[in-house]
């Protein structure tokens, strides 16, 4: 026997496991405080001493020490369901000894349609350890209060019951107090499809609370997209990529940051497509690139200009298309520059009514699809073949002579300028490549253009994604199979609303608040074919938005009550006619943007949003807004740097800790499901079971004050005195209940109502089952698909003919509202990146990064060793060198708002001049706590605040004012913090 | 009985231009076999950014064996220096200690990051934009068909397994002298310092004996692993090695007979002094040599053929066969027993 | 008794496997080139002491994987014409115990040829005192009863210096059997 020589390790195994899962359900506070459940490094499972299921018995061998460790008690189906990643996978949970241990994917999906590759095994490293945060050292998993200062570190250990009791009261006291608008909640990058977030939704949206929409103030709003065809998130499945044949991966690095999907680009490429990589970085998605074209960055635009020109100098434009799709033929007044509309030719003309040329008649006719174009409500509907080049004279109501021309006229003009050379010139690019990429575009068949959320993050990213947006369209190909724009299209699911009722009855409840003459005037347009079933529920979504939900962007807030105008309006000093908080002013004043809090806030509950680590200057943010508040909540499984300053930590359980509807992003035309492999670790407890509680506390506060009928942000009163009787809609669903809360959901949507929650136990994933309701935002446009074939998006329009959500009706490169003509963006035009933060050497460029979604991975230990353990500053070697910073040294960040320091890693994949980071780090994972946010002014295009006009009308995640972030300008030189070594 | 008597050679194949550096595979296999305190260090499966001095630090310079797979004295890489520590953290204190004074301590590695398994990525060569280049290799064991470790195992505490010629250390016969370590020239055998054995990739035999793949092939994202057996004309591996010979050996110059094969990287063209694309690719041939033989010239010049064939629309079986339609079909090994999806 | 031992590289070329016989190939010189050994056998059994310089001690492996330890071995033939060089051979044991700088308890050793050394625990009652001074290690081993060297009077010792990369048959030995006996 070598029993001296045994394993040592692993016949611990089994008793040390059990020590330590007994502590994942048994946290106690003796000694530190209790986030810890599992030490770092927990065991891959035990030795065990007893008949394992599953197991192949072949004892005696000391290869039985690898076999045991591949066993398990039990698998559940699950998903990473809580979390703000656009990726979607179905994963086997393996649990043993009442601990998941590790996961693997299912790997269970289907090609969606013969000739296309399936979409196994969909998953990523994080994924795949998703089990190291959940049992890692940052978890959560007691109440906790704030004892010392905020941000000290100072905690102690409370009951659910009292930390209920202390908020309920704090919540209903502030809202009696300063509005119930004055509290915040937010959705952020942590957010589900399921009982989670419809928990916080219903609980914050029965009370009046204020939703801050930060989609654009985190930089992922696609403006361009919603300037052109009226919304942001287009786009089909990934396999989709794979029908191209000339894939422009154009401000995406899929590589990295969409990994389960990234395949279906070299598969395309195996089967004859061209892959093109348009980057500034040599990015992990351009080594395997046909062409990469290095780019400088934020010369996107004029790239896709010269582009567009070659496109429609070679007589590869899709005339057809153009016309019936597209604003070209569009006219537009000389003499104003505004859209030539019925109100100009006719008294009493409305004004939503846009015209194009009649060249038999010569005269200008309602555009076929224009908005109230009654008799024309589709895009082919007459038989205008209009031209989209040509000047016009037409005679006004008022009697006198003005010239029209096509906007096509304008845009042929406006591409003169660039030429192969001008585009080289602007974009650093040599002339032959420019020629080479747009004659590729020009020749290709099906083009298509990926472009990210991250492509939204320069100050003029609108520009860009409108000019990239117009190749395709000149192609013809936007709305056609195995083509056009991906932006990330949605799916929609099921939701429990806000109202006292569930299901049909609820949503009917709903239409009750809208007035009767306008749902009379939509019924008639519907019935006679004036718009179709998805416009009308489309229009009506915004209505109900407008009319019962306490909604606002968190750039207007940013702005109103975190400090950093004035940072701004220095920053972009003359950038535009007007300093940006006169935009601002003028937006409120008409009532373009919505404005909440109408006063102070008072207090924030997140939800892992994290809003100290996303938000630009965070600095101003504990300066100006963290004093006005009396309370701040964060529901939570993890410890962030925003926990570290808020008052109560509400332990929330982990993803394989409860039920969950994962997100649905169009890339993976899956519903995914999240089961609860194991009980909430510790006191942790599921989302819907906190606000569940939370409202019953709410309504006993408000019963013994007495709290009189409230205003809920001026839209509807609020009745705290049943609040809690109405969140658990009189009792139909109890705070454990979260499989019939699910399924509720599940009830609520048309893409997912044949599903039930015992089936997705088992399988974790099912197809969707269309498209998209008719209602809500996200929106494919595709009406046909039933789950069958290929998902691609917008044949709403081109297929069945119905008008883009557009001030046009067509996909509109035009934009005529008083503020673009005023500052000549009319048309997509290049603008130079300004420099934010000063005229200094390096921009530094934001990145999604390989290793965490947004935080959530980014200090977790067995991430953090196949990284440098800390925050890498990516350079040049070359730029470097010349400034004295070694590989690993210590660097110091500096602009006029500030200086952090950071470690410095080279890479040749960097473009001298250009600094990247890789985001989401925790602030108090650098020295002081700064990060680069702190020099971080986040730019806000004042452009992006206009409304009242078509698409440029405020909605949630769709049209609002953002920051950007890649403008920022910083010198970089050796540097180190106090007590450091530069080298250390 | 020699190496080479084995029955039967289970394989891989990795195909290299569908590699994205998502380390799902690293990840997948740490999770599974090496999350005990002495192997924290250790990543039977790796992934490096090419050119670099990748994991461990230079490995390709400890030795082992000659360019002309002559035995040459190897040695063992360094903790810190060469494999990289698996630093630790200290959460707690800066949870505890978040708002005191001017010092306040901030959330890093306790002991002073040196090296580590990841630590050059995407960091490549060259000048921006002419010819910077980079790809990603993942690498594990070869099981070898003469394998060095074998071969120095005093012992005999190394064995390849006839059945499907994995090759493994008897964690009861291993006295954990390292001659192991030393001498493979690929540095895939690994040091646990609290068992005091060596350790490294079984190839998931549990898996493998049940029909299952390893998870490093089986949780990769990017489709790029192919597993089965060389001697299966019908399976994948067979015809990317022999039948289309795109699939190369790493180093085949160490002469060990390795078992793992590589489609090669593609890349796109370098560009000119004034930016204008040339038509020669950025990663250079030569390197490519240097990894994979002079056989990589024929295995690019056959891709790019079947590629042409793909885009002038004709068919072609290799093409088909690396975009795998059908994942699950670059997995052939028998019938699976368990239920694993 | 108190022998100077002059000790010898253990011939590499002896071992098994083809890499150490080539990679150490010139490891002629032992590492360790003298001991000191002292043989008593008293009423309470068989008290060895053995002494060699050794200015670079490890005594542990401290989570590193580049390091060997120190350690010394003392071993008696299990059968009259055991040999010594090779461990023994097949039904010619050798036998004894392992001393090593990282841990208390001796390993019993047994081997019966190069390769095939199984450890175990060390005989009931047998123990090993280390001490290191002035740049000596002294190991006192005490073993209650061996019938091997009862049976045999001979004895063999081996040293490893981790500093120098000894480590399996990478080690200092004795050239042979000593007799034990006056």
């Amino acid at each position: 026997m070598t029993q001296s020589n045994s394993p040592a390790g692993w016949q611990l195994g089994r008793r040390r496991f059990l020590e330590l899962a007994g502590l994942a359900t048994a946290a106690t506070t003796t000694g530190c405080l209790p986030f810890v459940h599992l030490k770092e490094e927990s065991p891959a499972g035990p030795l065990a001493d007893g008949a394992i299921a599953g197991r192949t018995e072949k004892l005696g061998s000391w290869q039985d020490l690898y076999r045991q460790r591949w066993t398990w008690d039990r698998v559940a189906k699950g998903t990473h369901g809580w979390l703000n990643c656009r990726s979607a996978c179905n994963f086997d949970l393996y649990v043993k000894d009442g601990v998941v241990v590790r996961e693997e994917q299912s790997a269970t999906y289907e090609a969606s349609e013969p000739g296309v590759p399936d979409f196994n095994p969909r998953g990523c490293q994080k994924g795949a350890c998703y089990t190291e945060v959940m049992y890692g050292p940052s978890r959560l998993s007691v109440p906790l209060k704030r004892v010392g200062e905020r941000g000290a570190g100072q905690w102690e250990q409370i009951s659910w019951d009292q930390a209920l009791a202390e908020i309920g009261e704090k919540l209903v006291k502030i809202a009696e107090k300063d509005g119930a608008d004055s509290i915040i909640h937010d959705l952020g990058p942590h957010f589900d499809n399921g009982p989670t977030t419809a928990a916080r939704v219903r609980f914050f949206g029965m009370m009046g609370a204020t939703l801050s929409d930060d989609w654009a103030e985190i930089g992922d709003l696609n403006h361009g997209a919603t300037l052109t065809f009226g919304f942001p998130h287009v786009g089909g499945g990934s396999d989709e990529w794979f029908l191209s044949d000339y894939l422009v991966v154009w401000m995406m690095n899929p590589a990295v940051t969409q990994i389960p999907d990234a395949h279906f680009l070299f598969e395309a490429k195996y089967d004859g497509a061209e892959l093109v990589v348009v980057d500034p970085q040599y990015s992990a998605t351009a080594v395997h690139a046909d062409q990469w074209l290095p780019i400088r960055p934020g010369a996107d635009t004029a790239l896709a200009l010269a582009t567009a020109k070659h496109i429609w100098d070679s007589g590869r434009m899709d005339l057809d298309y153009v016309r019936e799709q597209t604003d070209l033929p569009v006219l537009v007044r000389l003499d104003t520059g505004r859209f030539l509309n019925e109100s100009d030719l006719e008294e009493g003309g409305r004004a939503s009514v846009v015209f194009v040329w009649d060249a038999d008649d010569e005269r200008p006719v309602p555009a076929p699809g224009s908005p109230d174009n009654t008799r024309q409500p589709r895009l082919d509907d007459g038989k205008v073949e209009p031209p989209i080049e040509g000047r016009f004279s037409i005679t006004l109501a008022d009697g006198s002579e003005t010239f029209v021309v096509p906007v096509g006229s304008l845009l042929r003009e406006h591409l003169e300028a660039w030429s192969f050379e001008a585009a080289a010139e602007v974009t650093g690019l040599a002339v032959e490549q420019v020629r080479e990429f747009a004659e590729g575009f020009a020749r290709a068949e099906r083009p298509m253009v990926l472009s990210s959320w991250g492509s939204n993050r320069y100050l003029h990213s609108d520009q860009m994604n409108r000019a990239k947006i117009l190749c395709l369209s000149l192609k013809g190909a936007v709305g056609r199979k195995g083509s056009g724009y991906h932006s990330t299209g949605w799916i929609e699911t099921g939701s429990l609303g806000i109202g006292d009722k569930t299901g049909l009855a609820g949503r009917l409840a709903l239409f009750s608040q809208i007035g009767m003459g306008t749902l009379f005037d939509m019924a008639i347009d519907r019935v006679r074919g004036r718009i179709s079933e998805q416009r009308m529920m489309w229009e009506l979504g915004d209505i109900l938005g407008e009319d019962i939900a306490c909604m606002t962007n968190a750039a207007s807030m940013n702005l109103a009550i975190q400090g950093i105008a004035d940072d701004l309006d220095r920053e972009q000093d003359g950038l535009y006619p007007r300093p940006l908080s006169a935009y601002d002013r003028e937006a409120r004043e008409k009532d373009w943007m919505p404005r909440l809090p109408k006063d102070k806030a008072r207090a924030w509950v997140t939800g892992g949003n994290n809003v100290l680590r996303r938000s630009n200057l965070p600095q101003r943010s504990l300066e100006h807004l963290w004093p006005e508040l009396e309370l701040i909540v964060d529901v939570n499984p993890k410890f962030t740097f925003t926990g570290m300053h808020a008052d109560y930590l509400l332990p929330a359980a982990g993803y394989y800790e409860k039920r969950g509807i994962k997100y649905a992003v169009a890339y993976i035309p899956y519903l995914h499901y999240c089961d609860a492999a194991v009980d909430p670790i510790g006191e942790s407890k599921d989302e819907w079971w906190i606000f569940w509680k939370l409202a019953q506390e709410v309504q006993r506060v408000a019963l013994e004050r007495g709290t009189p009928e409230l205003d809920g942000c001026g839209k509807f009163p609020v009745d705290l005195s049943n609040f809690g009787d109405r969140f658990s809609f009189y009792g139909k669903f109890g705070p454990e209940e979260t499989d019939k809360v699910t399924q509720e959901m599940l009830n609520n949507a048309a893409t997912t109502d044949r599903m039930t929650v015992a089936e997705l136990e088992k399988t974790g994933t099912q197809k969707f089952q269309s498209a998209g309701g008719p209602s809500g935002q996200p929106q494919l446009f595709n009406d046909e698909w039933k789950g069958e074939g290929v998902l691609y998006a917008c044949t709403h329009f081109t297929e069945e003919k119905w008008p883009w959500p557009t001030r046009t009706g067509r996909q509109q490169f035009y934009i005529d509202h008083p503020w673009f003509l005023e500052v000549g963006e009319a048309l997509p035009t290049h603008i130079e990146s300004p420099k934010a933060g000063g005229d200094l050497p390096f921009q530094l460029i934001s990145c999604h990064a390989r290793w965490s979604i947004h935080s959530v991975w980014r200090d977790d230990p067995m991430m953090l060793r196949l990284q440098r353990g800390e925050p890498a500053l990516y350079l040049n070697p070359d730029d470097a060198q010349r400034e004295g910073i070694d590989d690993g040294d210590w660097a110091e960040l500096e602009n006029r708002i500030g200086k952090v320091y950071m470690r410095v890693k080279y890479s040749t994949m960097v473009r001298p001049g250009v600094a990247y980071y890789f985001h989401a780090w925790e602030p108090h994972q650098f020295p002081d706590h700064e990060s680069y946010k702190f020099v971080t002014p986040g730019l806000m295009n004042p452009l992006h605040f206009a409304g009242g006009e078509g698409q440029l009308s405020w909605r949630f995640g769709v049209w609002e004012p953002g920051t950007q972030v890649q403008d920022t300008r910083v010198a970089i030189r050796p540097g180190r913090p106090a007590g450091q070594e530069v080298s250390s | 009985m020699t190496a080479t008597e084995t029955n039967r050679q289970i394989a891989m194949v990795l195909d290299l231009n569908k590699c994205i550096g998502c380390q799902t595979c690293t990840v997948a296999c740490k999770k599974l076999w090496n999350k005990d305190t002495g192997t924290g260090y250790a990543y039977w499966n790796n992934v490096e950014t090419l050119p670099g001095a990748g994991y461990p630090r230079n490995w390709t310079e400890t030795g082992g064996r000659t360019d002309q797979g002559e035995v040459k004295a190897g040695s063992v890489p360094n903790l810190d220096e060469d494999y990289g520590r698996a630093w630790t953290f200290n959460h707690d204190e800066v949870r505890a200690r978040a708002g005191e004074g001017e010092q306040k301590p901030w959330l890093r590695p306790k002991e002073k990051p040196k090296w580590g398994a990841n630590w050059d990525e995407d960091r490549g060569e060259g000048s921006y934009p002419q010819d910077n280049h980079y790809f990603y290799l993942p690498r594990l064991c070869n099981h070898c068909t003469h394998p060095a470790c074998l071969d120095a195992c005093p012992r005999h505490a190394i064995e390849k397994r006839d059945e499907d010629g994995i090759v493994l250390v008897d964690q009861d016969r291993c006295h954990g002298y390292r001659f192991c370590v030393e001498s493979c020239p690929y540095k895939k055998v690994y040091f646990d310092p609290q068992r005091q054995v060596t350790t490294k990739c079984i190839f998931c035999l549990p898996r493998v004996e049940e029909g299952v793949a390893p998870a490093c092939a089986r949780q990769c994202p990017g489709r790029l692993r192919f597993v089965g057996y060389l001697d299966d004309e019908a399976g994948p591996i067979w015809k990317l090695v022999h039948e289309f010979a795109v699939a190369l050996p790493l180093h085949p110059e160490f002469d060990l007979g390795p078992n793992v094969y590589y489609v090669p990287p593609m890349s796109p063209p370098k560009l000119d002094a004034q930016g204008r694309p040339t038509d020669e690719p950025r990663i250079p041939t030569a390197y490519l040599e240097s990894l994979f033989g002079k056989q990589v010239h024929g295995a690019l010049r056959i891709l790019e053929l079947e590629r042409a064939k793909r885009r002038r629309g004709e068919a072609s079986e290799l093409m088909d066969l690396l975009i795998a339609y059908d994942w699950n079909e670059n997995f052939a090994l028998g019938e699976r027993k368990r239920e694993v999806l | 008794m108190v022998h100077k031992v002059s000790l010898i590289a253990a011939p590499t070329g002896l071992s098994p496997g083809g890499y150490v016989k080539k990679a150490f190939a010139d490891r002629n010189a032992p590492q360790t080139p003298v001991a000191e050994l002292e043989v008593v056998k008293g009423l309470t059994g068989w008290r060895i002491r053995l002494e060699w310089d050794c200015s670079d001690p490890v005594t542990s492996l401290a989570d590193d994987v580049d390091r060997f330890v120190d350690a010394a071995a003392i071993l008696a033939p299990g059968a009259p014409d055991a040999p010594w060089m090779s461990m023994g051979a097949p039904g010619k044991p050798v036998e004894g115990a392992l001393w090593r700088a990282d841990r208390e308890a001796l390993f019993g050793v047994r081997a019966e040829g190069l390769g095939t050394v199984e450890r175990s625990d060390a005989p009931a009652g047998w123990s090993a005192m280390a001490d290191r001074q002035a740049g000596k290690w002294r190991v006192s081993f005490h073993a209650p009863s061996w019938s091997a060297l009862d049976a045999q009077q001979q004895l063999a010792v081996a040293v490893w210096q981790g500093a120098k990369g000894d480590r399996g048959g990478l080690k200092s030995v004795s050239s042979g059997w000593i007799a034990v006996g006056s």
